[in-house]
């Protein structure tokens, strides 16, 4: 692109700047780099390799994601994250839109209804509580608990953006669908969520990210790691630094052959995040526009 | 008589709207309003068998308890150490780097900048969290390979109390900065071109600019972030210190949330940890009511 404005200097300062961009670029890209070339380096490779500040791959094999495939738990843990996104994130926005589209209309107490919704932005139960509620009605160690439990199903915030949405959508629409014979929901599938797909997706991308990046439901709620979600397994693996983890995975490896512990983090690390290292690029600028949208109008 | 009439008449004219917000009242009821009801059991004598409504009244003792323990005044401590901390780096850094990346001259390099500085927030903490214990690691570890090729002694920066604070500040600096501009950009789109314009008639420099037009234009979102970010204070970061911490820096890391978690959940002592959570909501909801009434003075943009 050309430069703007043709008359300015590239001063010191412009060159401390442009310095600084550099370097927190590769803040953020090169942790990254990092740990996908330790993850494909080898045993020996790493051996032979003066220092741990990897600029290239040392050696190179696909065994630490190898030994991965044949991870029962990395198999759960995956269904399960990927359910849960998929499923959960369907059925929050179809009842959040609902919801919002029936607050942007006038009908008798909807000033109380939305108070309701927003009074729990602002004082909630807390941890044990919710938990025992949870465990009272029944949702210990029960899937469901993934897409019903707070604050996935319905959130406040995402409904009144939602329902601010719909209300800039011209009223003469629905009066002439009315006209032709459609009934409210009819109205709704057909005309109201075509219109809003916009705000749709942004708040569908924003509750498929919570989804894909939650763990801490899946560690209380969940007592089978078969039913846990892929976070809490990194979790086990790395930050815990779960020895029965560790040798489950390493047992899954020829001795000879076997890749490090380091190498099988890393792969690990990079297993969970690959989706939304993929996603990212894509979805930052409807991101942006809803973080825009909501601190406008919220 | 008339307008119960008409009152019961628009309710079923918009019988389809009562239907969609339907499970909504429901689930809400649920899932917030019967957990509230459940914040009765800080006054109880809570014992699972018999239930929340079954288990004896005993007043404030639990509260009395944990004014008593010395570990609650030390997660308050922490608690409000950490987030006075984050509220001057963490906070700072969105408006320093929307000011820098305002400077540039590419475009296109902006763009990219941009997009690469928001990715961090698309991370969870978990994955931050291995990535830090990966990077840190005393042994095999990024950082201190570097510290001892220059002679230095590695450090074991996660489990030494008087680093875990500043890597907890930085890490949360690295992954909300890109994010954390967004608003500041957004606010620094609007101001009038024609105010640099006239400036740089009048000969001022970019600092000059900065100081005396960017900031003064956006200065109503830099006071309402600021002020919503104080409302936050109770709120250090759970995500962040629970994949973060270990029992090494309790001492400097353990916050009321991760204290509920611990007494209440590990102990099961779920009278005692509702009771401290209890405490927290309060001055929570305390501090959001004021800080709502001080934006609604400074910029009439509260949240009600």
């Amino acid at each position: 692109m050309a430069i703007v404005g043709q008359r300015r200097r590239f001063t010191l300062f412009d060159y401390v700047n442009y310095l600084f961009m550099v370097v927190l670029c590769a803040s953020v890209l090169y942790p990254i780099m990092y740990l996908f070339f330790l993850s494909v380096s080898t045993r020996e490779g790493l051996a032979e390799a003066s220092s741990s500040i990897l600029l290239w791959p040392q050696g190179f094999s696909w065994g630490a994601y190898e030994g991965f495939v044949k991870q029962s738990y990395i198999y759960t843990g995956y269904a399960y994250t990927v359910g849960r996104t998929l499923i959960g994130t369907f059925l929050s926005v179809l009842f959040m839109s609902l919801a919002g589209y029936a607050l942007s209309k006038y009908i008798p107490f909807k000033k109380s209804i939305t108070f309701y919704f927003i009074l729990t932005m602002f004082f909630s139960g807390g941890l044990i509580p919710t938990y025992l509620l949870i465990k009272n009605v029944g949702l210990i160690d029960n899937p469901l608990v993934y897409i019903l439990a707070p604050p996935f199903l319905y959130n406040t915030f995402y409904m009144l953006i939602l329902r601010n949405f719909f209300m800039t959508i011209p009223g003469s629409l629905e009066e002439s669908a009315k006209i032709d014979g459609a009934n409210d929901l009819r109205l709704f599938f057909t005309i109201m969520v075509p219109l809003a797909a916009p705000a749709i997706a942004t708040i569908s991308l924003w509750v498929a990210v919570n989804h894909w990046n939650s763990w801490f439901d899946s560690i209380i709620y969940m007592q089978s790691p078969e039913k846990q979600v892929i976070q809490v397994h990194i979790r086990k693996l790395i930050i815990e630094q779960s020895a029965r983890m560790m040798s489950q995975t390493v047992s899954f490896f020829d001795k000879a052959e076997a890749p490090t512990g380091e190498s099988i983090k890393a792969a690990a690390i990079l297993i969970t995040m690959f989706p939304i290292l993929c996603v990212y690029p894509f979805v930052q600028r409807y991101f942006v526009k809803g973080v825009v949208m909501g601190a406008v109008k919220g | 008589m008339m307008r119960q009439n008409q009152l019961v008449r628009e309710i079923i004219k918009h019988k389809y709207m009562y239907l969609f917000l339907f499970p909504a009242i429901v689930w809400f009821f649920i899932f917030y309003y019967i957990p509230i009801y459940g914040v009765t059991i800080a006054f109880k004598d809570f014992s699972i068998m018999d239930g929340i409504l079954g288990s004896e009244w005993i007043g404030f003792d639990h509260f009395e308890r944990m004014f008593g323990a010395p570990e609650f005044t030390r997660v308050l401590r922490n608690t409000l150490i950490i987030s006075f901390l984050k509220l001057i780096f963490v906070y700072t850094s969105g408006l320093f780097l929307a000011l820098a990346l305002n400077e540039l001259f590419h475009d296109k390099f902006k763009k990219i900048v941009q997009s690469i500085s928001y990715l961090p927030h698309f991370l969870s903490w978990v994955i931050i969290g291995s990535i830090m214990v990966e990077i840190l690691s005393p042994s095999s570890g990024l950082v201190n390979y570097m510290i001892k090729a220059f002679g230095g002694k590695p450090i074991y920066f996660l489990a030494e109390t008087e680093w875990f604070v500043p890597v907890l500040i930085l890490s949360d600096v690295w992954q909300s900065v890109g994010w954390g501009s967004i608003i500041y950009l957004a606010a620094i789109a609007g101001v009038d071109p024609q105010l640099y314009e006239a400036a740089t008639m009048d000969g001022a420099g970019r600092f000059k600019k900065i100081w005396h037009i960017t900031l003064p234009s956006i200065a109503n979102v830099i006071i309402i972030m600021m002020i919503f970010n104080v409302g936050n204070m109770m709120n250090a970061g759970f995500d962040q210190i629970f994949n973060l911490y270990n029992p090494m820096v309790y001492e400097v890391a353990d916050i009321i949330d991760t204290y509920v978690y611990r007494v209440g959940l590990v102990q099961m002592d779920f009278s005692f940890s509702t009771a401290v959570g209890l405490f927290k909501n309060v001055i929570g909801l305390i501090l959001v009511l004021l800080v709502n009434r001080m934006a609604n003075r400074y910029g009439q943009t509260g949240l009600w």
